[in-house]
C-alpha cells in the first residue's frame, strides 16, 4: 500500500470513529474506578479504627 | 466486560459469600466471648454488613451483568460507582445541614457531633465522586479535568465542607465550636444546591440529571443496588464517626485524675 493511500485510509478511519461518537475501549478506567472506590472506602474505615480511643468504641 | 457468569446463573453470589464469611466470623467471636451467637455490639454493624454484601453484588453486576452503554461502551460501567457516590454525597451533606439546623434550634450536643460526622463522611464521598468522575471524563471527554460548571461547583462544595471541618478544628471553646460549625455547614449547603442545579443553569459538558424513564431498566436495577448499598455503608460510617466523636468529647470532658497520694 502506498504511503498516500495508507495515510488517507488511516485519517479516514480516525475521522469515521470521531463522527460515530462511540467510545471504544477504556476498560482500564473502569477497573481503576472500581479499585479507587474500594481503596477509598477501605482506607476511611481503617482510619476510623485507627483514630478510635482505646476502649472508647467497639 | 469480565468473562464471568451473570449473577442470576450463580449458585451463591459474591455478596452472599462475603456475608456468610463475616457472619461465621461474628458467631465465632461471640461464642468465644460467651455472648449470644448472633449478637452485634452496635446496631450500625447490621447496616455495614448488609451494605458490604449488596455493594459486592452490585459492583459484580456493574462489571458483569449490566449491558454495555450504547454510546460509552464499557466505560459506561463507571456509572455504577460514580452516580451512587454523587447521590450519597448530596444526601450526606443535606443530612449535615439538617443536623446543623436541629443543633441551632435545640442546642443538643449529639446533633453537633452528627454535623461533624456527616461533614467528614460527605467530604470522603465527594472525593470518591470526583476521582471516579475524572476517570469517567478522560475516556469520554478526553481530559481528566475541565473548568466546567458542574466540576467546579462540585469541587467548591467539597472545599466548603472541608472548610467547615477546618474551622471546627481551630475553635477551642465547645459551645462556640458547635455554633460556628452549624452555621458554616448551613452556609456550605448553598454550594450543594448550586452543584445540583449547575447543569441546568449553565452550559455544561456534564449531562443533566437522569430518571428511570431515561435509563434502561437493567441499568436502573444495578444503579439502585449500588445506591442502596452505599446508603447502608454511609449510615454505618456516619454512626461509627459519630461514636468516635462522642468518645473523644467524653475523653476531653472527663474530670482530671486525682493526684497520686504518697504515704
Amino acid at each position: 500500500m502506498s504511503p498516500v493511500i495508507l495515510a488517507t485510509s488511516t485519517v479516514g478511519g480516525a475521522v469515521a470513529d470521531v463522527g460515530s461518537g462511540v467510545v471504544a475501549g477504556g476498560s482500564d478506567y473502569v477497573t481503576a474506578a472500581y479499585a479507587v472506590s474500594w481503596i477509598l472506602l477501605g482506607g476511611y474505615v481503617l482510619s476510623l479504627f485507627v483514630r478510635s480511643p482505646r476502649g472508647g468504641t467497639r | 466486560m469480565l468473562p464471568l457468569p451473570p449473577i442470576a446463573d450463580l449458585w451463591i453470589t459474591p455478596g452472599q459469600t462475603v456475608g456468610l464469611l463475616v457472619l461465621v466470623a461474628i458467631v465465632a467471636a461471640n461464642v468465644r466471648a460467651r455472648r449470644p451467637a448472633w449478637s452485634l455490639p452496635r446496631w450500625e454493624h447490621a447496616f455495614g454488613l448488609a451494605g458490604l454484601c449488596v455493594l459486592v453484588d452490585g459492583q459484580y453486576m456493574g462489571l458483569v451483568d449490566a449491558p454495555r452503554e450504547r454510546m460509552m461502551g464499557e466505560v459506561g460501567r463507571i456509572l455504577y460507582v460514580h452516580v451512587p457516590s454523587a447521590w450519597l454525597t448530596m444526601v450526606t451533606f443535606a443530612a449535615c445541614c439538617g443536623f446543623a439546623v436541629t443543633y441551632l434550634l435545640t442546642g443538643r450536643r449529639t446533633f453537633d457531633l452528627l454535623v461533624e460526622s456527616t461533614a467528614e463522611v460527605g467530604v470522603m464521598l465527594s472525593i470518591l465522586l470526583q476521582l471516579t468522575g475524572m476517570l469517567f471524563a478522560k475516556p469520554t471527554w478526553g481530559v481528566f479535568w475541565d473548568w466546567d460548571p458542574r466540576l467546579v461547583s462540585t469541587a467548591v462544595m467539597m472545599l466548603a465542607f472541608l472548610g467547615v471541618l477546618s474551622l471546627r478544628s481551630v475553635l477551642a471553646d465547645p459551645e462556640q465550636r458547635a455554633t460556628w460549625t452549624s452555621v458554616g455547614a448551613i452556609l456550605a449547603t448553598t454550594s450543594m444546591i448550586v452543584t445540583y442545579f449547575s447543569v441546568r443553569w449553565w452550559r455544561s459538558l456534564h449531562q443533566m440529571q437522569s430518571s428511570p424513564d431515561t435509563v434502561a431498566s437493567p441499568m436502573v436495577l444495578v444503579l439502585r443496588m449500588n445506591a442502596f448499598a452505599l446508603l447502608f455503608v454511609t449510615v454505618w460510617l456516619v454512626a461509627r464517626r459519630w461514636r468516635l466523636a462522642a468518645a473523644r468529647a467524653a475523653e476531653l470532658e472527663a474530670p482530671p485524675l486525682p493526684a497520686e497520694v504518697t504515704p
